[in-house]
């Protein structure tokens, strides 16, 4: 049971097993919306970093204000890249980013 | 009494470690663009409960307004709008599986090998409260010391609503771009 008890390690180890999630997410995807799905777990990643440390290990709110933050350009980011899928989609036809490779040819 | 509480406590941790987890490899592995989607709603609700269980009440609240009501629904829309047909978007991996597999694995190994390496001297597992709550002193923080990343922030805001705006217009129909009147 003792090892079982919820400590900060444990905390860093489900925050890195959610971003191995999301980086997975990003690098086997092809559709752009799924993609921008994997991003959004890998910044909670990071912000259950933030907070934790400032809860648990260095009593201090500046964790958490930086938290807000990433949330709010986490939220900025989505409705961009969204637009810019939308775009993508209206000039492409898809949503597949291995097929927009315009810049290769 | 406390042996009690703390096994409460470490079944609850472990539950919402279930959650977020689970449902993020819904996100991952799952083959319709839906199921993602609520895969991440759970992953979302779930990161907010974890907040929560640490005691910082104000981040989960910001957590389920934004994510949940705010980038969630965006993607939802998103996924919508660029949809072909009446059918489900059935999603394909691209390239070699292996590849993305193996680059994940190296990185949880790195990523476990920094947790590892230091000893982290987490003793308390729930923070203890604040009479006056977090959100008051999150408040103070940001208008003192973050005045400027905040104000910062709200021009950055102000740039996304136009951009995210003009990037998602429509052309007119009736004046197609190159054509001239």
């Amino acid at each position: 049971m003792y090892m079982m008890t919820p400590t900060l390690t444990h905390i860093l180890l489900v925050s890195a097993v959610l971003f191995v999630i999301g980086l997975y997410t990003v690098l086997s995807r092809r559709n752009a919306v799924t993609i921008l799905m994997g991003v959004e777990l890998m910044l909670n990643s990071a912000n259950i970093n933030f907070v934790a440390f400032s809860r648990l290990k260095y009593i201090d709110v500046s964790g958490m204000v930086f938290a807000t933050f990433i949330i709010v350009f986490a939220a900025c980011e989505a409705a961009v890249a969204l637009a810019i899928i939308l775009g993508i989609f209206r000039s492409f036809g898809t949503m597949d980013v291995d097929m927009v490779d315009t810049l290769k040819e | 009494m406390h042996v009690a509480r703390e096994i409460m406590l470490t079944v609850v941790f472990w539950l919402i470690v279930y959650v977020i987890i689970r449902s993020a490899l819904t996100v991952a592995l799952s083959k319709s663009i839906t199921h993602s989607a609520f895969g991440l709603f759970f992953t979302l609700v779930g990161v907010a409960g974890l907040y929560a269980f640490i005691g910082a009440d104000f981040l989960a609240a910001l957590q389920i307004l934004i994510y949940v009501g705010g980038v969630l629904v965006l993607v939802i829309f998103g996924a919508m709008l660029t949809r072909r047909s009446s059918g489900t978007v059935r999603l394909r991996a691209s390239g070699p599986p292996w590849v993305p597999l193996a680059g994940s694995l190296c990185m949880f190994l790195f990523l476990c090998t920094g947790i590892a390496k230091y000893d982290w001297n987490s003793v308390s597992t729930v923070a203890k409260r604040e009479p006056g709550g977090l959100t008051r002193a999150i408040g103070e923080m940001l208008m003192t010391k973050y005045m400027l990343p905040f104000e910062v922030t709200s021009v950055a805001l102000l740039a996304v609503i136009v951009a995210a705006a003009y990037l998602a217009r429509r052309d007119e129909p009736d004046h197609p771009a190159g054509e001239t009147k």
